[in-house]
């Protein structure tokens, strides 16, 4: 069976029609002197373009002549790609600045928390025992900081990278780490805090609570609250 | 989460220092939680505005 090159043609322009709404970023390596990439560079800035979507409205123009189409560069399209960029990177500029601010939140939070409860022994102690005390709600801060930063990252991430280069076990498990509500402690007051529902304290206020989860190292961190409680002299088991 | 795990399994452990391995792993993933962030703001930045 023949194929003719406009029944070609015509499939290849069906086939961009339906691709072309599915940008993507690709990296390729272009074999040139670096003097000819300054003049290109030179070119894009005066046309006021990256030098990514001048290489992008080259094979634009080269596909559409060979699908056939009348090959005349659109500025439209230029345009449009430029808009596209805006549209893309601003949100993604704006998550990354969200992740940036909220690590540093938490660091600087942390860091004045070991200042601000000076009983509490940093070298064998975790820091979620700040959570224990009058500065409590700073670690609560901390945490909470901690997650939108995660969050920002893990939304930003899964943005701006391609489909091939994003490990989706990766973003999940960091998804998943954001999302863990873990060691706040409980003000409530009264009744059983442990999430298995054995533990013999009525003080909840003393203790840190692992929420929703019920494993292993939220009982320790709901013992180790006992201890700190203890340590402090406002709490008896 | 993960320095909270290794936290607790070296006080589990009874062994002393668990503390500051989470805060040594703290500050190490926060490290890399800015440097990935700044790469990706850089990048963003760079799609949105035009590149010389």
């Amino acid at each position: 069976m023949r194929v003719s090159g406009a029944k070609l043609a015509n499939a290849d322009r069906r086939l961009l029609a339906a691709m072309d709404r599915d940008e993507r970023w690709q990296q390729v390596k272009v074999p040139i002197s670096p003097s000819l990439w300054d003049v290109w560079g030179r070119y894009c800035e005066l046309a006021g373009i990256s030098m990514g979507r001048g290489i992008d409205v080259l094979i634009d123009l080269e596909v559409a002549a060979r699908s056939g189409q009348n090959g005349e560069p659109s500025t439209n399209s230029t345009d449009a790609g430029k808009k596209r960029d805006l549209q893309a990177g601003k949100p993604v500029a704006f998550l990354a600045t969200v992740a940036i601010v909220g690590t540093a939140a938490f660091v600087v939070l942390i860091a004045a928390l070991h200042f601000l409860s000076p009983d509490i022994n940093p070298i064998e102690r975790p820091t979620s025992d700040y959570a224990v005390g009058p500065y409590g709600y700073l670690m609560t801060a901390a945490w909470v900081c901690l997650s939108l930063s995660t969050w920002a990252l893990v939304i930003g991430l899964r943005r701006d990278l391609s489909r091939p280069a994003q490990s989706r076990l990766g973003l999940g498990l960091l998804g998943h780490r954001s999302s863990c509500r873990r060691n706040l402690p409980d003000r409530s007051g009264g009744g059983s805090i442990n999430p298995r529902g054995d533990h013999p304290c009525d003080q909840r206020s003393a203790h840190l609570l692992e929420f929703g989860r019920g494993h292993e190292p939220g009982i320790t961190r709901v013992q180790t609250g006992c201890e700190v409680a203890r340590s402090i002299g406002s709490h008896r088991c | 989460m993960i320095a909270e795990f290794v936290a607790g399994g070296l006080a589990r452990a009874g062994e002393t220092g668990a503390g500051i391995a989470q805060r040594i792993l703290i500050v190490t993933f926060a490290t890399w939680f800015v440097v990935t962030a700044m790469r990706l703001r850089s990048n963003a930045t760079e799609t949105a505005a035009p590149r010389a």
